[in-house]
C-alpha cells in the first residue's frame, strides 16, 4: 500500500486550505439554508411589507390612514430627503414609500380627486400595485362616507371599522400534504441544494493537485520501475480518490447532522443524501480530467472557480431553477449539477412535479449517464497524457 | 530610464497570466454568470403579472355586481397588462386549476362571496404566489367594504345615494407616482457595481508586485535592480504607472463588456463610470503596494491578505448577499464609510440614481486619500534600505 500511502500523505499537505474552504463554505451554505427556511403555515396570511412613510399633514386623516396601514405592514417613518428615500427604495429596505402631502386633510374634504397622496415606488412591481390598491381602496371607502353625508371623525372611523369587518375568511385547500416539511427538514434541503457547489469545489481543489503530482513524468516513471506492478498502482490511487471523496462527503453529512439532528436519517434526508452521493464519482471525473493535462496550482484554482461557480450558477444552486430563464436553463439541462438539483426540488416539493419514485431515479439515472460519460472522457484524457510523456 | 522600466513591467504583467485572469477573466466570467442567473429573476419575482383566477358563478346577490367588477378588471383593451384573468368554470374543474397552479385562488359567488387558495409555502416553484394571493385577499375585502359601505348609507342617508354609487363607479387613482430619479432601480443592478468593486480590489495583486520587485530582500528581481545606479522613486513611478494602465485596461473592458454585451443599465455615462474605476484602481494598486511592503512574509502570505481583504470587503458591500450593506449600515454605519468596496460601489450607485452630487465626490476623494495613505506607508517602508556587504 505504498501509493496509497504516499497519496494520503500528499493529500494532507493541502488539508489546512481544504479546511478553510470546507469552514467558509459551509458556514455560508448553513446560512443560505437558514434564509430560505420558511415553513409552511396552514392558515391564510396577508403579506406583510415594509412601507415607509412621510407625513407631513399631521392631521386626523394622515392618521388614521396610517393607522389603517400599520394594521397590515410594518410602517417605517422616514425622513424626506430623497437621498434617504431613494436609498432605502433601492436596497428594498422599504417596498413602497407614501408621502402625506401637506393639507392632505382638507382635500379630502373638500372632494378632491387626484394628487391625495403622493407615493415614491419601482413602478411595475408586485408590492408597488398591492399598496397602492390597499391605499386607493381605503381613501375611496371614506369619501365614500364623506359623500354620504358623515362627518370626517365618523367617515375615518366607520371606514377602518369596515375594513377590519370584512377581512376575508380565506379557505385553505392542501393539496399535497407531504409538502407541510418541519423546519429542520426545509433546512436539510437548502442545505442539500447548496452542497453540490462546496463539495464539488473541494474535491476539485483537493483532489486535482495530489493526482497531478502523481501524474509527474519523473514521478510516474520512478514508480512504473518499482515491483509495484500497474493494477495494483491504480488501483490504489482509485482507493485513494474514493477515501479522500468520501472523506469530504463524510463531513458534509456529519455536518447536517449536527446543524439539522436526526431528521437527516428520515426518508427524504436520506433520498436526498443519496442523491448528494451522485456528486463524488462526478467531481472525481471531472478532476482526473483536469489533472491529465498537469496544470499548476493557480491554473487548478481558475479552473475549478469556472467550473463549480458557472455550473452551480447555471444550474441553480444559487437561484432556484424556477426563477432562472428558459434559454438558460435548456443550457443546464446539459450539465449534470441540473439534474441533482431538479432531484433535490423533487424532494423538497417545491418543483411543479409530484414526487414519485420513478422520477426519483430516472433523475439518479440522468447522472450516472454523466458520470459514465465523464470517466470515458477522463480515460481517453488519460490515454493523451500518457502518449504526451512517451513522446 | 522610465520608458524602459514602463515597457518591461508591461511585459512581465501581461506573462503573468494569473493577474489578468483574476483582474480581467473573473470578473467577466462572473458578470456573465450573474446575467444569466438575475437576468429573469425580477420577471419571476418582482414584476407585476397578470394574475390568473377562477370563478365559479352561482345565482346570487352578489354574482351580477361582482361579474361586472371582474370584467372591468380583465378588460386587455383598458390596460396592456390587466389585473386579473379570468376562467369562469365549476368548482371541481377550479379545484383541478388550483392544483395545477393554473390559476392562484377561486373566487366562489353565491350570496357571499368566498377565496380559496392553496398554502403559500416558500416554495421556490412560485415566488410569488404569496403576493399574489394577498392582492386577491385584499381585492375582494375592498369589494366587500364597498358593498357593505354603500349598504350603511343607503340606511342612514338615502337621498345621497346617486351621488355615493357615482363615486363609487368612478375609477379613479388618488395618488400621484412621484419620480424621483431617472437612475435604474433595480437592485439587481448592485451586484455588478460590487463585482467591479471587487475586480478593483483585485488589482492589489498587482501593486505587491510593485514592491516585491523593488525591495531587495524579497526577490531576486529587487535584488538586481538594487545594485543599478538609479533611483527607487523612478522605478516605482514607472512600475505603478504600467500597472496602473494595464488593470484599468482590464477593468474598463469589463465595464464596456457589461453595458455593451450584458446590456447593464448602470443610466450613466460611460466617461464617469470609467473615472470612478480609474480611481478604485489607483486604490487597489496602491493598497497592493502596502501589502506588498510588509516585511519580509512569504508571497503566498500576502496574496492570502490581499484575497481575504477583498472578498471581506465585497462581501460585506453586497457582492453575495444584496442587502448585506443595509445590514452593516443599522450594525455599525462606520464601517460602510471606510470600506473601499463600499465607497467604489457606492459611487457607481450615486452616479445611477443621482448623478454627480457631493456624495459620489465625497467618495472619490475618500478613496484617493486611502491611496495617498497607502503610498505613503509603502514608500516609507521600501525607501533607503541598505544592506550588509556578504
Amino acid at each position: 500500500m505504498q501509493v496509497f500511502k504516499a497519496f494520503i500523505k500528499t493529500a494532507f499537505k493541502s488539508f489546512p486550505s481544504i479546511m478553510l474552504y470546507f469552514i467558509i463554505f459551509t458556514s455560508l451554505a448553513l446560512l443560505m439554508a437558514y434564509a430560505y427556511t420558511d415553513t409552511t403555515s396552514s392558515s391564510f396570511k396577508s403579506v406583510e411589507l415594509q412601507i415607509g412613510i412621510v407625513d407631513k399633514d399631521h392631521s386626523a386623516a394622515s392618521a388614521a390612514l396610517s393607522e389603517y396601514l400599520d394594521s397590515m405592514h410594518e410602517l417605517i417613518s422616514l425622513e424626506n430627503q430623497k437621498e434617504v428615500l431613494l436609498d432605502r427604495l433601492f436596497y428594498r429596505d422599504v417596498e413602497y414609500i407614501l408621502v402625506i402631502p401637506e393639507g392632505f386633510e382638507d382635500n379630502l374634504l373638500s372632494g378632491k380627486d387626484t394628487n391625495l397622496f403622493e407615493t415614491v415606488q419601482i413602478p411595475g412591481i408586485y408590492s408597488s400595485a398591492f399598496v397602492d390598491q390597499q391605499i386607493n381602496s381605503y381613501l375611496k371607502t371614506v369619501k365614500l362616507y364623506l359623500s354620504g353625508g358623515y362627518s370626517l371623525e365618523d367617515a375615518l372611523s366607520h371606514s377602518t371599522d369596515t375594513f377590519l369587518d370584512t377581512a376575508n375568511n380565506v379557505q385553505i385547500v392542501n393539496f399535497n400534504e407531504d409538502t407541510q416539511h418541519s423546519a429542520s427538514l426545509v433546512g436539510i434541503f437548502s442545505f442539500y441544494q447548496f452542497i453540490p457547489y462546496v463539495l464539488a469545489s473541494m474535491i476539485l481543489c483537493g483532489l486535482t493537485p495530489i493526482l497531478t503530482t502523481f501524474w509527474q513524468k519523473d514521478l510516474a516513471k520512478r514508480i512504473s520501475c518499482s515491483s509495484t506492478s500497474l493494477i495494483s498502482r491504480n488501483l490504489q490511487l482509485a482507493l485513494g480518490s474514493v477515501t479522500y471523496a468520501f472523506f469530504n462527503w463524510g463531513l458534509f453529512i456529519l455536518t447536517s447532522r449536527i446543524f439539522y439532528g436526526a431528521e437527516v436519517f428520515s426518508e427524504k434526508g436520506l433520498l436526498c443524501i443519496l442523491n448528494s452521493l451522485m456528486l463524488l464519482p462526478l467531481s472525481v471525473a471531472l478532476s482526473l480530467i483536469i489533472s491529465s493535462f498537469s496544470p499548476s496550482w493557480n491554473a487548478t484554482n481558475m479552473i475549478n472557480n469556472i467550473l463549480s461557480l458557472g455550473m452551480s450558477f447555471i444550474c441553480g444552486v444559487f437561484i432556484p431553477q424556477s426563477q432562472l430563464g428558459e434559454n438558460v436553463l435548456a443550457v443546464a439541462k446539459f450539465l449534470p449539477f441540473y439534474w441533482y438539483i431538479k432531484n433535490n426540488d423533487l424532494i423538497s416539493g417545491s418543483s411543479d412535479e409530484l414526487f414519485t419514485y420513478t422520477a426519483y431515479w430516472q433523475n439518479i439515472g440522468v447522472q450516472l449517464l454523466f458520470i459514465g460519460a465523464l470517466f470515458a472522457i477522463a480515460l481517453v484524457a488519460s490515454k493523451m497524457r500518457l502518449a504526451r510523456q512517451e513522446a | 530610464m522610465f520608458f524602459h522600466e514602463f515597457k518591461y513591467t508591461i511585459k512581465n504583467i501581461l506573462r503573468t497570466k494569473e493577474e489578468i485572469f483574476w483582474v480581467l477573466l473573473f470578473p467577466l466570467l462572473l458578470s456573465i454568470m450573474f446575467h444569466v442567473a438575475f437576468g429573469n429573476i425580477n420577471n419571476t419575482t418582482e414584476n407585476f403579472h397578470t394574475i390568473p383566477v377562477a370563478v365559479c358563478l352561482e345565482e346570487g346577490a352578489h354574482s351580477e355586481s361582482f361579474q361586472k367588477v371582474l370584467d372591468t378588471l380583465s378588460d386587455e383593451s383598458v390596460e396592456d397588462t390587466p389585473f386579473l384573468a379570468i376562467t369562469y368554470t365549476n368548482l371541481e374543474n377550479a379545484l383541478t386549476l388550483l392544483e395545477t397552479n393554473s390559476v392562484r385562488g377561486i373566487f366562489q359567488v353565491d350570496d357571499e362571496i368566498s377565496l380559496t387558495c392553496t398554502p403559500s409555502t416558500a416554495s421556490s416553484s412560485n415566488a410569488t404566489l404569496a403576493i399574489e394571493q394577498s392582492i386577491l385577499e385584499s381585492f375582494l375585502r375592498e369589494y366587500r367594504t364597498n358593498a357593505k359601505t354603500i349598504t350603511e348609507i343607503a340606511m342612514t342617508n338615502p337621498q345621497k345615494l346617486p351621488e355615493v354609487l357615482s363615486l363609487m363607479e368612478a375609477d379613479d387613482f388618488y395618488g400621484q407616482k412621484l419620480s424621483l430619479t431617472d437612475g435604474n432601480m433595480d437592485t439587481m443592478v448592485q451586484y455588478f457595481y460590487n463585482l467591479l468593486a471587487m475586480a478593483c480590489l483585485y488589482t492589489s495583486f498587482a501593486g505587491a508586485d510593485i514592491s516585491i520587485n523593488n525591495h531587495a530582500n524579497l526577490s531576486t528581481l529587487a535584488a538586481r535592480k538594487c545594485v543599478s545606479p538609479r533611483g527607487k522613486l523612478l522605478s516605482v513611478i514607472a512600475h505603478f504607472s504600467a500597472s496602473l494602465l494595464i488593470q484599468f485596461i482590464c477593468i474598463a473592458l469589463n465595464i464596456l463588456f457589461m453595458v455593451y454585451v450584458l446590456k447593464v443599465n448602470f443610466a450613466a455615462p460611460i466617461p464617469l463610470l470609467m473615472l470612478t474605476a480609474f480611481i478604485s484602481c489607483i486604490l487597489g494598486i496602491s493598497f497592493g503596494f502596502f501589502v506588498g511592503s510588509l516585511g519580509r512574509m512569504e508571497q503566498g502570505i500576502k496574496i492570502g491578505i490581499m484575497v481575504a481583504f477583498t472578498m471581506v470587503s465585497s462581501f460585506l458591500s453586497g457582492l453575495m448577499v444584496g442587502n448585506m450593506r443595509s445590514i452593516v449600515e443599522n450594525i455599525c454605519p462606520l464601517i460602510n464609510d471606510i470600506n473601499p468596496a463600499v465607497l467604489i460601489s457606492d459611487s457607481f450607485l450615486t452616479l445611477n440614481i443621482y448623478g454627480v452630487t457631493n456624495r459620489y465626490t465625497h467618495n472619490l476623494f475618500m478613496l484617493l486619500l486611502f491611496s495617498a495613505a497607502f503610498l505613503c506607508i509603502g514608500c516609507i517602508k521600501i525607501r533607503r534600505k541598505t544592506y550588509a556587504s556578504l
